[in-house]
């Protein structure tokens, strides 16, 4: 169970090897915020440990001034990214492979 | 033995009412400078007074708010000084952490950062507590650590710090309608997200909002959150607005005095703008708001946060309610003066007009100049001593702007005023541009330094032999500050020659 805050959210699954298309994943923000979401969490699938993943992260957080977001780091692996997928199934949610 | 489950603490800098005196706590925003450092620290923020289980009688209002919220919801949640968290280690299992400014990064840190080459006192400050053995040992034994406040974006650019000192959570933003909930994952080990970043929409409402249970720094009293001018450079003004009933207010002056806390210094982006309707003041709200406060506080001082120029300005050309404010409620029995703090920001009309179209309003922001000027003689007149800042490298900045800056620096010379320069720290909507980097300095912002730097001292010199830190027990620190004061006007006259090519290193 998640935080309440994380109901009603657009879940982002992002795969992120090296650097990150930081506009690509804010320009789904929006496309999703005009749908009505409000609340973003993205779950970044990656080699580079917590907390250093957010590096990577840092222009998607700095330039969301808008919305509610969450991030959570997941190690890289398929099997971890179909255990999520399964959990998202009845959740709106996208797979985004932004990378540069 | 200790009780508490959650503890919430900050280091130093942040625990101190400041010799009563907020203006001081800016001192640990620098280095130590002609003094050491022990001293500086005291200077800036000297421990304040605990309980024997090491709760302080003064803490920052922000911290106050979560732990009012964690106690409301049962949680055996206190405050407790950084000396003192050793006490709780046996029943600490979540350490939450608040700060303004955790790595200096901050306005006004990063410039005396950049300007002194030396890491500042609140940036070593906050690393000594993270590394003290008390926070060492929390970790080992597996309490969580949960970083919060208005300095939380700073972390995202220390991840290594992150790493090392084990913290599980940064959470960003208003955190009332989701700490709770957050601490009860954490209590029952539950996994926690890395980051969160509350946005407008999760906002509380009042009824979310709690009373403090014990005083704030010199009984700050927050009446207001958000602001409605929507300047771009400031992370305020994405909050949506609210205005606290006089009730809670009221509550919270008794929470303060009833700790010994004198005063009341109310918090607000502009307390002009309390009970307003968009940028116009609300007379009726003010004085009532005002009348309680004097009601309640009897002899102790009244102190503003902040206002913004063009209300000052509307607010007494419109109303005269300026000085009907200081002179009828404000100014009576010991109080003299009032410090403030405000924002210039620029000089130039045609910045202004880009970055802070709303901050003029209702005037034209082609007239910012002069609304300054204005703003600043009414605050004269009436005793408010503004602690105003600058900001020197907004993006777009041209060479004229930073001209007109110097100009309008010029106009301010006979108003008692202290004028801080800043150098652009990405915030608010312009959070994702760059910061002001020391290759940008040119002899323009070297002119605006050494005159904010001369009118400062001035005034300050002034205000100290008039009417601030009086009394025989101020004087250690009146003293202090003489002494730097005359200190760096010796470094600057010896430096000027090189300063631009100092600044620049």
């Amino acid at each position: 169970m998640g935080l309440s805050i994380e109901d009603k959210s657009f879940h982002i699954v992002l795969i992120a090897k090296n650097s990150v298309d930081h506009r690509r994943v804010l320009d789904k923000m929006s496309t999703y915020a005009s749908l009505g979401f409000r609340r973003f969490i993205i779950h970044v699938f990656t080699d580079v440990e917590k907390p250093l993943y957010l590096e990577n992260m840092r222009d998607i957080i700095f330039n969301n001034i808008a919305y509610t977001l969450i991030l959570k780091h997941h190690k890289l692996a398929g099997e971890n990214i179909e255990s999520l997928l399964k959990q998202l199934r009845n959740k709106p949610h996208e797979v985004i492979e932004a990378l540069k | 033995m200790g009780k508490y489950q959650v503890v919430l603490t900050t280091d130093r800098t942040m625990m101190s009412n400041h010799h009563g005196r907020e203006f001081l706590g800016f001192l640990a925003t620098g280095p130590a400078l002609g003094i050491p450092e022990k001293l500086w620290l005291w200077l800036a923020a000297p421990k304040v007074r605990v309980d024997e289980e090491g709760k302080p009688v003064e803490a920052p209002y922000g911290m106050r708010k979560v732990e009012a919220k964690l106690i409301e919801a049962g949680f055996e949640a206190a405050i407790i000084d950084p000396d003192y968290i050793h006490k709780h280690l046996d029943s600490m299992k979540i350490l939450m952490l608040g700060h303004h400014d955790y790595f200096a990064y901050g306005p006004p840190s990063s410039e005396w950062w950049m300007i002194t080459g030396k890491e500042p006192i609140n940036r070593i400050s906050f690393r000594k507590l993270m590394e003290s053995s008390a926070v060492k040992k929390a970790k080992e034994k597996g309490v969580k650590i949960i970083a919060g406040g208005p300095g939380t974006w700073q972390w995202l650019w220390e991840l290594e710090y992150w790493r090392k000192w084990g913290i599980d959570l940064i959470i960003d933003g208003e955190v009332e309608k989701v700490i709770v909930e957050i601490v009860e994952k954490a209590l029952a080990n539950e996994p926690l997200p890395d980051y969160i970043y509350v946005g407008p929409y999760d906002s509380p409402s009042i009824e979310e909002i709690p009373v403090i249970r014990g005083a704030s720094v010199n009984g700050l009293v927050e009446i207001m959150r958000g602001c409605p001018r929507g300047c771009r450079f400031c992370p305020v003004t994405l909050r949506p607005l609210k205005f606290i009933p006089l009730d809670m207010i009221a509550k919270e002056i008794k929470v303060n005095l009833q700790a010994g806390v004198k005063g009341v210094l109310f918090h607000s982006e502009d307390v002009l703008l309390y009970g307003a309707e968009g940028v116009k003041p609300n007379p009726e709200a003010l004085i009532k708001l005002h009348k309680l406060a004097r009601e309640l506080v009897r002899e102790g001082p009244i102190g503003w946060s902040h206002l913004t120029l063009s209300t000052v300005k509307y607010t007494e050309e419109k109303y005269g309610l300026i000085s009907k404010l200081m002179k009828d409620i404000i100014l009576v029995g010991n109080q003299e003066f009032m410090g403030v703090q405000v924002g210039i920001e620029t000089g130039s009309p045609r910045l202004a007009k880009i970055v802070m179209p709303g901050k003029a309003a209702p005037y034209p922001p082609e007239k910012w100049p002069e609304i300054v000027e204005d703003a600043f003689a009414i605050m004269h007149e009436n005793y408010i001593v503004p602690a105003a800042t600058i900001i020197l490298g907004i993006p777009g900045e041209t060479i004229d702007d930073i001209v007109k800056t110097a100009e309008l620096l010029d106009r301010l010379k006979p108003y008692r005023s202290l004028i801080v320069p800043m150098f652009f720290v990405p915030m608010g909507v312009l959070k994702h541009k760059d910061w002001f980097r020391k290759k940008q300095v040119k002899p323009e912002h070297v002119d605006v330094l050494l005159k904010t730097l001369n009118h400062s001292m001035y005034w300050a010199k002034e205000m100290m032999d008039k009417f601030y830190l009086k009394g025989i027990t101020k004087l250690p620190v009146r003293l202090l500050l003489k002494l730097f004061i005359r200190y760096i006007k010796h470094k600057v006259e010896e430096l000027k020659p090189q300063l631009e090519e100092l600044l620049r290193k």
